[in-house]
């Protein structure tokens, strides 16, 4: 009779899941993307309405997508600690 | 003879150059500022820098109002440390925020800033208050805000020039040397660095404005 009481997993098998992992974490930029697209059509839409004021609109435009940014970019790190794995 | 090769991270000592070139700047505009006759009118580089920091600076009292002398010097200087530091790479340095010391050592300053002066001005007592404004029960809420929102944030400057920095030396390796520097030098450090980079850097330089002013001078604290 044997005890099984650790698991060790070969090290190509935990590399392989990471790179699947570091893959789905990519995944996020999705959702970057479609708050960044929405941010743009609706500053299109403001410059359509008001051309005056197309500077502050870009403006707050950039701001905006930078900070939608931010979920992306996160993925983005974890993918990049998962690909040491 | 120092030795200026120790075993530091190619992003530390780029920030140390760029640190360095920050002050060399800086000393050399404000003598040729001080020389100046302040009734003449001023023409040429010296123009363009008086014209930012005149803009920086009713960018900043537009969010605090009369007390706006106590913080424009620190925030100002956050800016130009990341202007100058996200440009790096066009003059052949690593980026130093793509470090990830430098990133959170930024998280830190940004904590630092916000937290001490809302000490001082608020007073601890008041400060408290605002952290459990709606209730107590919100305290730890609104503590774990005043803690991420810094680290957020440095992250964030971490992901962008990191991507950027990841992306060119994928571009680097798939191409030839010429190729490469075609393709780096032309098209790629000018996007990541001065399209990506100044923005980023701005929207770092505007969120510490706005997160400072509130923690300075909020009834409540805000969520976001």
């Amino acid at each position: 009779m044997f005890v099984l009481t650790e698991v060790v997993f070969n090290q190509d098998f935990v590399s392989g899941l990471a790179a699947f992992g570091a893959g789905i974490a990519i995944m996020t930029g999705v959702g970057a993307g479609i708050g960044q697209g929405f941010a743009a059509g609706k500053a299109v839409e403001a410059v359509g309405r008001q051309p005056e004021a197309s500077g502050k609109i870009t403006t707050t435009m950039l701001v905006g997508q930078a900070m939608a940014e931010t979920t992306g970019l996160y993925g983005l790190i974890i993918a990049f600690v998962l690909i040491g794995q | 003879m120092i030795e200026l090769t120790y075993d530091f991270s190619p992003g530390f000592k780029a920030s140390i150059v760029v640190t360095l070139i920050i002050i060399v700047l800086s000393i050399v505009v404000g003598r040729r500022i001080e020389k100046k006759d302040p009734t003449a009118p001023i023409k040429g580089p010296l123009f363009v820098v008086v014209m930012v920091f005149d803009m920086l600076n009713s960018f900043i009292k537009q969010f605090y109002g009369e007390e706006w002398r106590r913080f424009a010097p620190i925030l100002i200087a956050v800016l130009m440390f990341l202007v100058f530091a996200n440009t790096a790479t066009l003059i052949g340095l690593e980026t130093p925020l793509a470090s990830f010391s430098v990133a959170i050592t930024f998280s830190i300053i940004a904590f630092l800033i916000i937290q001490v002066s809302g000490l001082i001005v608020r007073r601890p007592l008041q400060r408290f208050k605002d952290l459990s404004s709606p209730s107590v029960l919100l305290l730890p809420v609104n503590v774990i805000s005043e803690i991420s929102t810094p680290f957020a944030m440095g992250l964030r400057l971490f992901g962008n020039l990191l991507s950027g920095s990841v992306i060119a030396a994928i571009i680097f390796n798939l191409l030839g040397s010429f190729g490469s520097l075609i393709a780096t030098a032309g098209i790629l450090h000018p996007i990541f660095n001065l399209g990506f980079g100044l923005i980023q850097a701005f929207v770092y330089f505007m969120l510490l404005t706005i997160f400072l002013a509130m923690s300075v001078e909020a009834e409540g604290v805000s969520d976001s």
